[in-house]
């Protein structure tokens, strides 16, 4: 394949799970800035990984795999330049209209009570994968997937309580 | 599992909304790619410039201290390692700056990059040793260094390391978190 053809398809692949990638950025980001740096961030990794995709696996797991890896991984530089690059569209207004918005901040204040490994797990859950995927992506065992389950479950409820 | 399910909504709404609208388009992926290989590239000049300023700075007025108490071959031969360090650096200048950013394709850019990146370890691998060593016995072959020198010398290391340290404590102290995280997660039954 040459380089241009390369170019190409990994374009139409990103094109194809922008969602995706915006939900696992959307899970770990704490505000609209950092959100678009994550968002650039897991495109230049996706971009850098894409050679070695072998097709083994589904892309979107692969995007799973590499965008949790970057997102766990990722810390915020305080001194750090405004966004790679200003993109057009405002990612943080797309998740955000009036007549759901109760229900979008309730989501947040949830998921800004995980860490970042739970995060990932429940980000997984919310997806609707199998524990067997979960297990899959994180890599845990099955067994290991649900046990987190129910300790975010009760961790939740814990706070919700206080 | 009440809150999970409550997050499952929010989720849902979340997942409605991003259908409605284009999060990315093709020419914002491209110039994602771009503007990091030129972050990169930039990077990289200024490290060379800088590394090649630092070096012409402390090393040639060592050189020419060596000169002026009479270790004449040594002096020579530090300036020939001098001069060729400093034309490899310069050649490393002008070959990041004769990349074109702009026209190349990016598949092709990053081969550059992973090209370059690779010759730099190699150089460091194979050349850095045999530098250091020569630095090593010039020093002390000669005494060049008094004790005061020397003190100076593991002062700057120290603080070095130090500064290094602190940089990257933060960085470590993130990894470790999530590695205990990662091994209590393992070993849960």
């Amino acid at each position: 394949m040459t380089s241009k053809e390369t170019e190409k398809e990994f374009i139409g692949l990103i094109g194809q799970h922008s969602r995706l990638i915006y939900k696992i950025c959307y899970m770990y980001a704490s505000d609209g800035d950092e959100l678009n740096d994550l968002y650039q961030e897991v495109v230049i990794n996706l971009w850098r990984a894409h050679e070695a995709f072998r097709g083994e696996a589904k892309y979107s797991t692969w995007i799973y795999r590499i965008g949790l890896n970057t997102c766990v991984s990722y810390i915020r530089q305080k001194s750090r330049k405004p966004s790679l690059v200003p993109l057009t569209v405002d990612l943080e207004s797309i998740a955000e209209e009036e007549n759901n918005a109760e229900q979008l901040r309730e989501l947040y204040r949830l998921i800004n009570q995980l860490s970042k490994i739970e995060k990932a797990i429940v980000l997984l859950y919310l997806e609707e994968k199998t524990y067997d995927e979960i297990g899959e992506i994180v890599g845990i065992t099955r067994g290991n997937v649900a046990v987190k389950l129910n300790r975010i479950k009760t961790k939740l409820k814990e706070m919700s309580n206080q | 599992m009440a809150d999970l399910e409550q997050m499952k909504k929010g989720w849902k709404v979340l997942d409605e909304n991003l259908q409605k609208s284009e999060i990315i388009n093709h020419e914002q992926i491209k110039k994602i790619i771009m503007e990091k290989f030129e972050t990169t590239i930039e990077k990289w000049q200024r490290r060379n410039i800088l590394s090649l300023f630092t070096a012409l700075v402390i090393l040639i007025p060592f050189d020419i201290n060596l000169f002026l108490k009479g270790f004449t071959l040594q002096a020579v031969l530090f300036l020939l390692v001098l001069i060729f360090l400093g034309v490899f650096s310069a050649m490393k200048i002008r070959q990041l700056h004769k990349w074109n950013i702009h026209e190349t394709p990016p598949a092709k850019l990053m081969t550059q990059i992973n090209t370059f990146r690779l010759k730099r370890k190699q150089f460091i691998l194979y050349f850095m040793p045999f530098v250091l060593g020569f630095v090593i016995y010039v020093l002390s072959m000669n005494h060049v260094f008094d004790k005061y020198q020397w003190m100076g010398f593991a002062t700057g290391l120290i603080l070095g390391s130090v500064v290094v340290l602190i940089k990257q404590r933060k960085t470590y102290k993130d990894i470790q978190d999530n590695l205990k995280e990662l091994v209590e997660l393992q070993n849960e039954k």
